[in-house]
């Protein structure tokens, strides 16, 4: 086509054939070097590195001590991984598996069982932020992703929701100062490590443990 | 080719064609109906791609994957590195970009059938690429360790363990490896930067490779002559120009709506917080939120989702008919508009309900209801635009005369009746999965088989009256004859 | 052909302007962010721009007056707001 077109016109044509050549490839060397400007990005200093490892068994970790806890007030800890978070909290009645004088110091693992989000204490008459509708009836853990309860004087057994299972228990031990020690974990193993199993060591692998 | 010409820049381009032989017909030309956008989506995909490499490189140089620093190095980006807020907006809008184009690609080639021979393989391949981008997406999502980001995450990841043992353990241990969080960024880390870039590189070349040997599939009814234009340069140009007004959008979407970081991953903040997925996987989410599909029900619920997936991978030979036209296709377009529109309600469903369970008679209603009300209209355009005689004005007046209150009375009746029959189905058949086949269950499944059926019947009388008395009933068929009969 | 010739020299010469621009800006100033992105806009656009005239004239055809108009009525937006805002 473009060669009949010069052959009509030949005076024509060439010189614009000629400067559309000549503007596309400026207008392309433009548009690279413009894209290139962003080359500026790359003149800061990188920020250091660091990594956690490995596995092994059960630590004895201090996670508190008794005079420091108020009832009611949850306290967050990572045992036996530092990527496994727990909720300690002193409920001020008796629980099941509950220790201290009142036998009313419990820690359970704060991934839900279900699918492993991080869910939250609720006192009695409590409600959690994200559903203003449900009212605490007794101390219990309520997961904001799909609304499992569990009943913290029992084990944290499930009183509603998808949730599978009851929650995984931290064993504590206390020595005569008050200080409370995390010593090891009851079945299941937590969220995300052989989910659903009943042999706890799997609750070792994969992440740092605690000191 | 023309005469010699001796200008300097026409001897420069030449010194570099005979090189690089850029103007070597390497690739076959392109006939002219296909310079048009709708035929360059696929490509539009790979410019996004580039986009997200060039972007990702650069952050690539700043990000570190440890969960104690990946959220202060992408911090570092955003604050102290040169265009580095700007970087992360482009790379995360360009990343949508990416998913919807491909979406958009696939959707267009579904309405033209490209899957149907000889490009089925080349649409099995698409599928495939369209996996390993949802895949960019999902991994990607993770790494700025933020709560938005590390809840979703691990709420898709605990989906993992609903599958059956032998899949959920290999899924598990490429996607997280042996577990922890350390272990679990880096996996991510190396899935959204080497190997499913490395993957959809080898998938691409396949599909161009494919593309090359079949060419650019031609709209039915287009001439077999259509002008071929060559790739280099004409084609090049305009794909160019593509890219850049493609790119120059990216700019402006990431300069009207900057991205802000969201708080730092932590166990007290992830507790009060409700995780969503990001929008393209927000239908799948909601799919799992059926009451029904809750606790022992999840697996069920992958079930269906996979199954959708396969029926989609498995479309050229579902689709066996001869024809391309949209015209001759009714069953297939009003299915490919259902699953858009689903797609969409479902979607915009779960952004409004983020976290609550969705009881299946209102899953129900609202699934089945978009389904019937989609088909019917698309149908219902079907009908008009190819079957009976030109409306002419007294047409016109006779369907205004028509019933029309006691049409949409009964429509609306067939559409509730249809959505409860479908609710009831649906869930009678989980219930049987679930916990067995006893008396009961068995027969509500069989009663809600026979609304189901009664309530298609239904709607096909419906429309057999109507095309009846509008006069564009093209072809008598007894057994509805009898039934209208009484009533026309 | 000297309106196209224009033209095309104009959106060049936008384009020299833009690139000259995105190497000067000062990089560690936070509002240089959205400077860079709607001058990289106007490069981009401009070059899209001189693709479009190069391929329809090269084909012989006229340049679509819309085209044009929407794509210059951009450009100007995108430069007001680049050079006008701090």
């Amino acid at each position: 086509m473009e060669s009949e077109r010069e052959a009509r016109n030949p005076k024509r044509e060439k010189p614009r054939r000629n400067f559309l050549k000549i503007a596309i490839s400026f207008s392309t060397l433009l548009l690279v070097g413009g894209i290139a400007a962003i080359a500026k990005s790359i003149t800061n200093p990188a920020p250091s590195q660091n990594q956690g490892t490995g596995p092994q068994a059960f630590p004895r970790v201090k996670v508190t001590q008794l005079s420091d806890l108020q009832v009611n007030q949850p306290v967050l800890f990572n045992y036996p991984l530092d990527n496994e978070p727990n909720i300690l909290v002193k409920l001020g009645q008796k629980a099941e598996g509950g220790i201290g004088p009142e036998g009313d110091i419990i820690a359970f693992s704060a991934l839900c069982q279900h699918l492993g989000c991080v869910y939250a204490f609720q006192a009695t008459g409590t409600s959690p932020k994200c559903d203003s509708s449900y009212q605490a009836a007794s101390p219990v853990g309520y997961c904001c992703c799909h609304g499992s309860v569990f009943d913290f004087l029992r084990h944290a057994q499930l009183v509603s929701g998808p949730s599978p299972r009851a929650q995984p228990q931290v064993i504590f031990e206390i020595d005569d100062s008050g200080n409370i020690y995390a010593v090891g974990m009851t079945p299941p193993a937590i969220f995300g490590h052989n989910t659903g199993s009943s042999d706890v060591s799997s609750d070792l692998q994969g992440g740092t443990p605690v000191t | 080719m023309t005469a010699e010409n001796r200008s300097t820049l026409s001897r420069l381009l030449k010194w570099f064609d005979t090189r690089l032989g850029l103007s070597y017909p390497l690739l076959r030309p392109v006939p002219a109906y296909a310079i048009s956008p709708f035929y360059w989506l696929g490509a539009l995909t790979v410019v996004a791609f580039i986009i997200q490499g060039v972007s990702g490189v650069i952050m690539l140089l700043y990000y570190v994957p440890s969960p104690g620093a990946a959220f202060t190095s992408t911090q570092y980006i955003f604050d102290r590195v040169y265009y580095g807020r700007f970087l992360e907006t482009v790379h995360l809008y360009t990343a949508y970009a990416m998913i919807m184009l491909a979406f958009m690609h696939m959707m267009r080639g579904y309405f033209v059938s490209v899957h149907k021979k000889p490009r089925e393989l080349m649409w099995i391949v698409g599928m495939f690429m369209g996996f390993v981008t949802l895949g960019f997406g999902f991994t990607g999502y993770l790494l700025p360790w933020t709560v938005v980001s590390k809840s979703a995450t691990d709420v898709g990841i605990g989906m993992i363990d609903a599958l059956p043992p032998q899949i959920s353990s290999l899924i598990s241990f490429l996607v997280v490896g042996a577990g922890g969080d350390a272990t679990e960024l880096l996996r991510f880390y190396d899935l959204h930067v080497i190997v499913l870039p490395a993957v959809l590189l080898v998938l691409l070349t396949a599909k161009m490779y494919m593309l090359e040997t079949h060419g650019i599939s031609e709209p039915p009814g287009s001439k077999k002559d259509a002008g071929q234009i060559p790739i280099f340069p004409d084609v090049t140009i305009y794909l160019l120009e593509l890219a850049a007004m493609f790119g120059a959008a990216m700019l402006l979407v990431s300069v009207i709506f900057p991205l802000n970081l969201p708080p730092h991953y932590t166990p007290e903040l992830a507790s009060q917080w409700i995780p969503q997925p990001d929008w393209y996987f927000l239908w799948i989410y909601q799919i799992l939120k059926i009451s029904v599909f809750e606790g022992l029900g999840l697996p069920i619920a992958l079930g269906i989702v996979t199954f959708v997936f396969i029926l989609i991978f498995l479309l050229p030979f579902i689709d066996r008919g001869s024809s391309r036209s949209i015209a001759q296709r009714p069953i297939f377009v009003t299915l490919g508009l259902i699953f858009i529109g689903e797609i969409i309600v479902l979607a915009y469903w779960g952004l409004k309900t983020p976290g609550q369970t969705i009881p299946l008679e209102e899953a129900s209603l609202v699934l089945g209801g978009t389904a019937i009300l989609i088909g019917s209209i698309v149908l219902g355009a079907f009908r008009f635009f190819t079957g009976g005689p030109k409306r002419t004005s007294s047409a016109k007046t006779t369907t205004h005369s028509l019933n029309t209150f006691g049409a949409t009375a009964a429509f609306v009746i067939i559409v509730s009746f249809g959505a409860l029959a479908i609710g009831t189905s649906l869930s009678s058949i989980v219930q049987i999965i679930l916990n067995g086949a006893d008396l009961i269950s068995v027969t509500r499944l069989i009663m809600a088989m026979i609304g189901l059926a009664c309530t298609i019947m239904a709607s096909l009388t419906l429309l057999y009256m109507l095309d009846r008395r509008t006069g564009r009933l093209r072809t008598k068929i007894a057994f509805f004859e009898r039934i209208v009969r009484p009533w026309t | 052909m000297d309106l196209n010739k224009l033209l095309v020299s104009l959106l060049i010469c936008l384009q020299c302007v833009s690139m000259i621009f995105l190497w000067t800006l000062d990089a560690t100033n936070v509002v240089s962010e959205v400077k860079f992105a709607v001058f990289l806009a106007v490069d981009l656009l401009s070059f899209a721009m001189v693709a479009y005239g190069y391929r329809k004239l090269r084909g012989g055809q006229l340049l679509s007056h819309i085209w044009i108009l929407l794509g210059s009525l951009g450009l100007v937006v995108l430069l007001f707001s680049g050079l006008l805002f701090p």
